[in-house]
């Protein structure tokens, strides 16, 4: 039983770590959109 | 029009004559061939086990890096007074220079062997007396699947001027499937005693030796001829 | 309309995982495993086929975009082949008590995920040019042929990895297929998020227009 649970919060955490990426990602094109605005 | 085979032949005999001039690539891979036996026969030696099981992976370990290091530096040669452009230049077909290319680390890697196949059949006490046909196809095979995907490869890493230790992530990754049928086939050959199967944790090998050499063959035909019509893409502008 | 796919993953994700607790366990219980990782399996293949197929697009047409979805699925194939060869330690432990052994799907499943790490390394160490898309196509295509190879040649080892899934219930599988269902439309999403990302990320790039230029070439 521990395995399963073990095995969920594995996947879960490589999904979020790759969601987490994807949002940096997002949030860096969204700081250099901003800077190109203001200039 | 010179013809394909005319093509083939010049580039086959120039690079060979300037690796046999410069006489700085074969060394290196020889010793760097015997070295690796002679590191994986200590530590064998000192984890105590029957050393000749280890002689076909490291015989194969052997023949992977040397065939990386000729890969990279038959391409690296050209890079010197910008040979590459001018063999682009010339009339050719992307696909000679690729064949030509093949054929020279072909024969280098041959020429290696020559030297580290004995290093490796003293040092790992194993004989292939009656075997040596055999012995000298699953080499041959070898040679020429891991000259076809490094040969394309090499092309990669040094027409893009990226790092050159990135050949042998690529490489290594690329060739597994050739890897795999060719331990098992040297270790068929050498004859070392194969742990039998019994679950979890340990590892039999079953198979016989000529569906290792027809899988090693199916695969090398694979791979050159893949590699063959992808290496316009790679070096084309 | 990608939100739409977010919260459809999601929800066939939670539908059938509630079913894998309740109604469509698995007998001994860490076998429930099983409903994470062939939904990841899935998706990782599927990933390379999709990388093979815009590879060889991007080879045809040089349309950038396909670029874009094959870097993407690059990386989201990666994510899966984590959860993939991760999932399947932690099985391999609870059914078999080793963390890894050499059988043929484990082996194929690390080929994999080293085929992927080969094409993102690839791919991040080119520098900046046109003809970075066409060498990583390349690369993606070489690597697509291996997939079969590496299948095929680890039939050597005999394989202790059960090679079919048997069903017990109907709820057993319709719980797999949503699973599955969510996990591909989960990758889809990421693919597509990707995708996007990185064709802003090349028109940002591109040097500042002024804001009469950059109408001009807004696609």
């Amino acid at each position: 039983m521990c395995y399963l649970c073990l095995s969920f919060t594995v996947a879960s955490l490589i999904y979020f770590v790759y969601l987490f990426y994807l949002d940096r990602q997002l949030r860096g094109i969204r700081r250099r959109l901003d800077a190109r605005q203001k200039d | 029009m010179s013809s394909i085979a005319d093509t083939i032949r010049a580039i086959f005999v120039k690079d060979l004559v300037t690796e046999f001039r410069a006489k700085q690539l074969l060394p290196t891979i020889v010793c760097l061939g015997v070295i690796i036996a002679w590191i994986f026969r200590i530590a064998a030696q000192a984890a105590s086990v029957d050393v000749s099981v280890a002689a076909g992976a490291v015989l194969f370990i052997a023949m992977l890096f040397a065939g990386i290091l000729a890969s990279d530096k038959g391409f690296a040669v050209e890079q010197e007074n910008d040979c590459i452009s001018s063999l682009l230049l010339a009339p050719v077909d992307a696909g000679d220079i690729y064949i030509a290319k093949l054929l020279v680390n072909i024969v280098v890697l041959c020429i290696f062997e020559i030297v580290t196949v004995p290093a490796v059949l003293i040092l790992f006490k194993v004989t292939v007396t009656g075997r040596w046909l055999r012995l000298i196809a699953v080499l041959l095979l070898g040679n020429i699947g891991i000259s076809s995907v490094g040969t394309l490869l090499g092309g990669i890493v040094h027409r893009t001027r990226a790092a050159s230790s990135l050949l042998s992530v690529l490489v290594m990754a690329v060739l597994m499937p050739i890897m795999i049928p060719a331990i098992v086939a040297l270790l068929l050959l050498f004859g070392p005693v194969v742990p039998q199967a019994v679950g979890a944790g340990t590892f039999g090998i079953a198979g016989d030796f000529k569906t290792a050499i027809g899988y090693i063959a199916a695969f090398d035909a694979i791979f050159v001829t893949v590699c063959w019509l992808l290496f316009g893409l790679v070096v084309g502008d | 309309m990608r939100l739409l796919f977010w919260c459809l993953s999601f929800c066939l994700t939670l539908v059938s995982g509630w079913m894998a607790l309740s109604v469509a366990a698995v007998e001994p219980a860490e076998y429930n495993i099983v409903y994470i990782h062939v939904p990841a399996a899935t998706c990782s293949l599927v990933c390379f086929t999709i990388l093979f197929i815009c590879s060889i697009q991007h080879l045809r047409t040089k349309n950038q975009m396909w670029d874009h979805i094959a870097a993407a699925c690059g990386e989201v194939g990666l994510v899966f082949a984590t959860v993939l060869n991760a999932t399947g330690s932690i099985f391999a432990y609870a059914a078999w008590g080793v963390w890894w052994t050499p059988s043929l799907r484990l082996v194929s499943s690390a080929m994999l995920w080293f085929l992927y790490v080969a094409y993102l390394i690839l791919r991040a160490s080119l520098p900046d040019q046109q003809r970075k898309g066409q060498i990583c196509a390349v690369f993606g295509i070489i690597a697509f042929v291996d997939v079969p190879l590496v299948y095929i040649s680890a039939r050597y080892i005999p394989d202790i990895h059960w090679p079919k899934i048997g069903f017990d219930s109907i709820w057993q599988s319709v719980a797999f297929g949503l699973a599955i269902g969510g996990a591909l439309l989960l990758a889809a999403t990421l693919i597509w998020l990707r995708a996007d990302i990185l064709k802003s990320l090349n028109q940002i790039s591109k040097p500042a227009l002024s804001k009469a230029e950059g109408t001009k070439y807004q696609n």
